[in-house]
């Protein structure tokens, strides 16, 4: 049975903190540990967003409550506390609580071995959401929301972010609609590659769609 | 035998009689099809192997297009629409309302002797059945018939 | 070389194609109808064999095709012609109309490399007829042929359900305007 460690989230953004509550228990097996995702203090492990403005005050507050600080952050650098760099990925993610755990959860600087070995397991970058089955017509036109949605999904998973930046949403908006579609039954969440910077199919909707969507006074 | 059955028989009577008169006319010519306006077959004669229904259908959607067409070009109606290949003709036209007669012939044919005698057919259809009615072979509705 | 876009309208005769797109369609559509014979003559006067057009003009001036197929399976090939470069394709199925899955299959059969590439929408008229199969039958009909594609019950005579239809085929085209180039181009042959 795998020993279950802790990981506070604590002031990171929406769309950060789900992705990561859905990638922790994921790690399981490319850690040997059980990650569970927590909001109370004195937790093994403290995420803190580094670049947010009250950094500063949730690392404080991190550092005198949880046993491992792991700043993450845009920079390359995150000062005396373990480093995950942006953007979000489950394979670096899980490589940094592995190393936490093997020097037993010391607060030191995450310094690169590169010697350390691949992680094994599921090669997840990412969580994401899959279409399971479009909603009934009812549904979709008391929330046309939906519609869109399930269109960016239809051809392959994405990832929260990815169907915020597609669909033009915020992302709290766009997790309200998924989260309601996943009570539907109409989506799934599953595990998704990261994609490379710069994909195209990450990038906004194009403007034809929107402009056609406009002209016709839909969505 | 129904009183429309009987009629219909009569009907494709005349218009094979309309075959040969057509056949004797126009040198070259290696194909003759009646169809409904809206592209199935009624009867043909062919000189060799041809797929009539999709014949029919492409003579309805062209003579469609080709009304459409002139309208749309300030014009009042299509009399033929003509499809001149490498290797000769063919020639599709109203006959009424409610058929097409489309006709086949080979590249040494006079396209102007071929155009005449296909009006003259279908003057000649439209004056000897007007009133009758025309179904298609086997009066079945395109979408059973598949 | 003509780059214009277009969203397609098929079904069975009768269905509702020629209404749709003249209800969205800035112009008057462009109508090739011929006088229907047979047994389809008890229902309609005429009937489309080549195709219907309409357009909607966006504010830059580009302009978005709206073609309507023929609905018999005899003019397959207008079918063949009319999908080059289509952006999405609607689907009519009358619901009241026996055979209404076999009429369904017939378009995803004919329509079967289009919808691989853009996905397609099932407009359900007439839904509330209790002679048709439970909707879940037309999913199930969809899912035999590895597609997961909505079926959207409407009445396809009022406007905002066509939008309604247009707006979900528009969602599944966006993600293909994301991954650029993957719109169907026009076949240089």
């Amino acid at each position: 049975m795998p020993m279950k460690r802790t990981v506070r989230l604590t002031n990171l953004a929406a769309s950060e903190w789900m992705q990561l509550e859905l990638m922790l228990p994921l790690l399981d097996r490319g850690t040997g540990r059980s990650w569970q995702p927590t909001e109370e203090a004195g937790a093994d492990v403290a995420l803190v967003d580094l670049d947010r403005p009250d950094g500063p005050e949730a690392l404080a507050d991190a550092r005198r409550h949880d046993g491992c600080v792991v700043g993450l952050t845009a920079a390359c650098d995150a000062g005396d506390v373990h480093c995950l760099q942006r953007p979000l990925r489950a394979a670096a993610l899980a490589q940094l609580l592995r190393t936490i755990d093997g020097s037993g959860a010391t607060a030191a600087p995450h310094e690169p071995t590169g010697d350390e070995s691949p992680i094994p397991g599921p090669a997840i970058d990412t969580m994401g959401y899959r279409l399971v089955r479009w909603p009934s017509t009812d549904t979709m036109r008391a929330e046309p929301d939906f519609l869109r949605v399930c269109g960016a999904l239809v051809r392959r998973p994405r990832s929260l972010d990815a169907v915020s930046r597609h669909l033009g949403l915020d992302v709290d908006t766009t997790a309200d609609r998924l989260a309601r579609l996943e009570g539907l039954g109409s989506v799934e969440r599953t595990a998704i590659p990261a994609p490379e910077a710069g994909t195209p199919g990450e990038e906004t909707a194009q403007g034809l769609m929107a402009r056609l969507r406009n002209r016709l006074g839909v969505g | 035998m129904s009183e429309t059955t009987r009629r219909t028989s009569r009907t494709l009577q005349v218009l094979e009689r309309e075959f040969d008169t057509l056949f004797d006319r126009v040198p070259g010519l290696y194909g003759v099809l009646f169809c409904t306006a809206d592209g199935d077959p009624i009867v043909e004669r062919f000189e060799r192997q041809m797929d009539r229904d999709r014949l029919a259908a492409m003579a309805s959607s062209l003579v469609a297009l080709g009304g459409t067409m002139a309208r749309t070009g300030g014009q009042q109606h299509c009399d033929y629409m003509i499809v001149q290949s490498h290797d000769g003709f063919i020639v599709s036209l109203h006959i009424g309302r409610n058929l097409l007669l489309s006709a086949l012939a080979r590249r040494d044919t006079s396209l102007g002797m071929l155009l005449s005698s296909c009006r003259a057919t279908s003057e000649s259809v439209s004056a000897r059945m007007s009133g009758a009615p025309i179904t298609p072979r086997g009066g079945q509705s395109d979408e059973q018939d598949r | 070389m003509d780059r214009r876009r277009k969203f397609l309208f098929t079904g069975p005769t009768g269905v509702g194609k020629t209404t749709a797109i003249a209800l969205i369609s800035d112009d008057e559509p462009v109508a090739t109808e011929m006088a229907a014979s047979g047994e389809l003559a008890a229902t309609k006067t005429t009937t489309t064999t080549a195709l219907d057009f309409g357009q909607v003009r966006l504010e830059d001036g580009e302009v978005i095709g709206l073609y309507g197929t023929p609905g018999q399976q005899r003019f397959d090939y207008m079918w063949t012609l009319l999908q080059e470069r289509a952006m999405g394709l609607v689907i009519l199925i009358d619901h009241s109309r026996p055979g209404s899955l076999t009429d369904l299959q017939r378009y995803l059969d004919g329509f079967g490399e289009l919808i691989a590439q853009t996905g397609a929408v099932i407009g359900l008229t007439r839904a509330d007829s209790e002679a048709g199969p439970a909707i879940d039958a037309y999913h199930e009909c969809v899912a035999e042929y590895g597609y997961m594609l909505p079926v959207i019950e409407c009445d396809i005579r009022r406007a905002e359900d066509v939008r309604l239809l247009m707006e979900a085929v528009i969602s599944m085209a966006e993600p293909l305007a994301d991954d650029q180039g993957a719109l169907p181009e026009e076949n240089e042959s």
